[in-house]
């Protein structure tokens, strides 16, 4: 009965393990409202509708959609990280 | 909209740019202030009428998850985004019209402006951003509930920790605070754009696995010790990028070109995914 209780008491610690781990190996888990990314999923070219649930099943509850913010558009400016110009 | 609801996800709002007929740029570029600010302050009513709460987009049938948050013009610190060059008075007319129009068109929704330090000019001098902003209308804070910062580091290919002058590293944002504090016009500090370029052929490029290391450190500091004042931070980028080794701004996501994740967006994921 014991073994029975140490042998049932492995495979649920076992499952939560490997439950913690897919939960790391797939990015899900529970969602923070902080973390955001900047997207521009209109101009893609990509199924807008499975992207967002890649994100939402990778905990990402917030995007700031950036049509203009391709890369053909920054590329003249060098706006990010052009804090310093000199 | 419709479908980031479905999704349980909130989009954050870029009121930008100009409209062609609307636009100041004698060549109609819309990366130019409009030439009455009170068009712009009509474009952001109607979005905000349209999809913030209430708005007529949701009253049909789903899921409904109106527009919490506008950010006031992207990066109108540069002259690339705000031609011919930056001008803090102009854009504090343009910013007030429109915080107006969205307080007047919806309640709760954040009006955020971007409050980074520095200019970024044609003619290459150094010349404050937020300070002169604030300096240019000492009122507009009363309608502003949030700053933005695009903390990118000077050169881009610095770790988010670099020694020497905080007005050129990641941590800037300490600056942008102070600055904010010492003014009596403390809010909280919204990173809406950050990251690092894996254009490896290029000297401001990182590796593929530096790029990861800094993602984390960075959004390590955010979640724990600037917890208390910065409450969301967007990673630039979600999407795909070029991959040719070149080409800096075009490398900057998460995803190579082929789709495939670099290992950043597993920092991403697993921090969003602690985070509590």
């Amino acid at each position: 009965m014991r073994r029975r209780f140490r042998h049932a008491l492995a495979a649920v610690a076992l499952l939560a393990v490997v439950g913690s781990a897919a939960v790391l190996l797939l990015g899900g888990g529970s969602p923070s409202g902080r973390i955001g990314l900047s997207t521009n999923l209109l101009g893609s070219g990509e199924d807008l509708r499975t992207q967002l649930a890649t994100l939402h099943d990778a905990g990402i509850r917030w995007i700031r959609e950036d049509s203009h913010g391709s890369a053909s558009n920054r590329s003249a400016g060098g706006s990010t990280g052009a804090q310093r110009t000199t | 909209m419709a479908a980031a609801a479905a999704e349980d996800v909130d989009v954050l709002a870029i009121a930008g740019y100009s409209a062609p007929w609307s636009t100041s740029d004698p060549g109609g570029d819309v990366h130019a202030p409009p030439r009455d600010a009170g068009d712009y302050a009509a474009y952001v009513r109607a979005v905000v009428e349209r999809y913030g709460p209430g708005g007529e987009f949701w009253q049909g049938d789903g899921p409904e998850r109106p527009l919490r948050a506008v950010e006031l013009w992207n990066e109108p610190w540069g002259h690339f985004f705000f031609k011919p060059d930056p001008d803090p008075a102009r854009y504090a007319a343009l910013a007030r019209a429109a915080a107006r129009a969205i307080r007047g068109a919806a309640d709760g929704v954040e009006v955020l402006v971007p409050a980074d330090l520095l200019q970024v000019r044609t003619d290459g001098r150094i010349v404050p951003w937020f300070s002169a902003l604030l300096s240019a209308d000492r009122s507009l804070p009363e309608l502003v509930d949030g700053w933005t910062v695009h903390p990118y580091p000077s050169p881009r290919s610095a770790p988010p920790d670099p020694r020497g002058d905080s007005q050129f590293g990641f941590g800037r944002v300490e600056e942008t605070r102070r600055i904010a504090v010492a003014a009596g016009v403390e809010r909280p500090i919204w990173i809406t754009e950050l990251g690092w370029t894996t254009a490896t052929g290029s000297d401001e490029g990182v590796s593929e696995e530096q790029q990861a290391a800094y993602l984390d450190a960075a959004l390590g500091r955010v979640l724990g010790s600037w917890r208390d004042f910065v409450p969301h931070v967007f990673v630039y980028t979600w999407n795909r990028s070029t991959g040719v080794p070149g080409d800096v701004e075009g490398n900057y996501g998460l995803r190579r070109a082929d789709g495939s994740f670099k290992p950043a967006w597993r920092v991403v994921t697993r921090r969003a995914a602690t985070d509590e």
